[in-house]
């Protein structure tokens, strides 16, 4: 493969194996796999190694998605704690707002994930995402986008809504 | 880099098949409660489950009423289901707390508000006035969502008091509406008449019949006020909140006249501090206010450029009667007038409503 022998020029590509909740192996660009500062703290710990890493609390599915946005997000210098580029929440990138548009229960794994495996842009991305599906919504709405139960009674319902009304409006 | 690709690929097919397997562990789980989970489960063996479960969901497809046996798949299939649909319950409420707060960064002070309103769990995290997490959570709302309120919250205020007081409107007392003034040396917004019926000036306390005192000093010490000229009224007056003139005569009352002294000196060092902080938040809003003007005065200048052009490319069109707009007579419109002073944006929309008018009231 022409293309392939053109990446092993880069002395660089070191690869780094992963092994999912299941199981499941996975090989990776080292320089991928250090978007992950847990990974990356591991790596500088135990030094050179050929052993998989095991990630116990990340199924292969989810594995394969951060390891997806990674590759993608690859070249990017990552800003940590730096609030003069603080991106909001309305302006997530086209790619980002597409890797995100998956079911609910991925996406809160994703976050886990991300938490877990302390990839910061993936947890802020994520979080963002779920943020945007909660803002200007009214707590019925938000209840039946997250499947959440009203476990108020009638009346603390009304208890509750008298403290927390927003009176802007009014 | 390609290569790289191509394996990933690969891997991800067998990681579907790897979490079909697992699912279908855990239906087959489910539906008899007695198959262990079993990593190792071979491929065969997931083959047979696989099509086991394809025959029932076949069945719920075509199920007919009358095979009764068929019915009862039905229902263990939907009583799943609702075990499904329970799981997906916990997914937002058996978040970790640390989530939880990550999430909330992206949230305004509003939706905090309503988020609150779903649940108790969220309720419990989010109105709480003890847990320093949930005044963590408000304070990073307010610094990221209030710019102009960077000072943290007065001495004895809770973060969402705080906000509220300072982002919401209507009086807190009557709840009259669009009431934005607040005194910060009260900590609260309140409306003129409420402010009236709630305060007491240093002069009128000398012959109230609630304090009958010659001598205010002592029950005055180290209490906030607000300065008359606030309303530009004329000499020292100062307003002082009547509930606090008369704890401050009680506790007054009920010291020993020894300790009175050390008693005033305290308050008084407490007093100026707190009205250090009024002074300051007073501050930071007429700052906010006037940034806001500037802001508005910008817009305002933007608009009434562009009515110029309009009309001016308005008068080189005719009339009904087949004459030239007269530029100056469109301009002495009332609706012209009228969006002159407001600083709305003149949108093509916005204009070609205004321009309808104006072509009604030139005749």
């Amino acid at each position: 493969m022409a293309t392939g022998s053109t990446s092993t020029n880069i002395s660089e590509l070191k690869k780094i194996k992963l092994t999912s909740s299941e199981g499941t192996e996975f090989v990776v660009d080292k320089d991928v796999g250090e978007k992950s500062i847990l990974l990356k703290n591991m790596l500088e710990d135990v030094g050179e190694n050929d052993m998989a890493i095991p990630l116990p609390n990340v199924t292969g599915p989810i594995l394969t998605k951060v390891i997806e946005y990674c590759t993608h997000h690859r070249d990017d210098f990552f800003i940590s704690q730096d609030d003069d580029n603080k991106k909001t929440s309305d302006d997530i990138d086209e790619w980002d707002s597409e890797f995100c548009k998956v079911d609910q229960g991925t996406l809160f794994e994703l976050i886990l994930a991300a938490n877990y495996l302390d990839i910061k842009p993936l947890l802020d991305l994520t979080c963002k995402t779920v943020a945007n599906m909660i803002k200007g919504k009214s707590p019925e709405e938000i209840r039946k986008t997250f499947n959440i139960a009203n476990d108020f009674t009638p009346e603390e319902e009304i208890q509750v809504k008298r403290e927390n009304e927003w009176c802007e409006e009014r | 880099m390609t290569r790289v690709m191509r394996s990933s690929t690969r891997k991800r097919t067998e990681i579907s098949l790897a979490s079909n397997k697992r699912s279908v562990v855990k239906a087959v789980q489910n539906k008899s409660k007695v198959v262990p989970v079993n990593p190792d489960l071979n491929t065969s063996e997931v083959a047979v489950v696989d099509k086991i479960q394809d025959e029932s969901t076949t069945t719920t497809m075509t199920a007919e009423p009358e095979e009764s046996a068929r019915s009862t798949d039905k229902m263990e299939i939907k009583a799943e289901q609702d075990e499904e649909s329970a799981q997906n319950k916990c997914l937002a409420i058996s978040i970790p707390p640390e989530i939880f707060i990550e999430i909330c960064k992206n949230l305004p002070p509003a939706d905090l508000l309503r988020l609150a309103r779903t649940c108790k769990t969220f309720h419990a995290w989010l109105s709480s006035k003890e847990s320093v997490t949930t005044q963590r959570i408000w304070a990073a709302s307010r610094k990221e969502f209030v710019r102009y309120l960077t000072l943290p919250p007065p001495r004895g205020m809770d973060e969402i008091a705080y906000i509220r007081l300072a982002l919401e409107k209507g009086c807190q007392i009557c709840g009259a509406k669009l009431v934005r003034k607040i005194y910060w040396a009260f900590r609260a917004r309140i409306c003129g008449s409420c402010f009236q019926r709630k305060t007491i000036t240093n002069h009128d306390i000398k012959t109230d019949a609630r304090f009958k005192r010659r001598n205010t000093r002592n029950i005055l010490a180290g209490l906030p006020f607000v300065d008359a000229h606030v309303f530009r009224r004329l000499g020292n007056r100062r307003y002082y909140w009547i509930d606090d003139v008369l704890e401050n005569a009680k506790t007054y009352k009920s010291l020993p006249s020894k300790k009175r002294q050390d008693w005033l000196i305290k308050r008084q060092k407490k007093g100026a501090k707190l009205m250090r902080n009024a002074r300051a938040l007073e501050m930071a809003f007429l700052r906010e206010e006037r940034i806001r003007s500037i802001e508005l005065r910008g817009l305002l200048l933007a608009k009434r450029e562009e009515l110029h052009k309009r009309t001016e490319i308005m008068a080189q069109t005719k009339d009904a009667s087949n004459n030239f707009y007269d530029i100056d007579r469109l301009r002495r419109c009332a609706s012209y007038q009228k969006a002159y002073k407001r600083p709305y944006p003149l949108t093509d929309r916005a204009w070609n409503m205004l321009y309808r008018k104006l072509v009604k009231e030139y005749i």
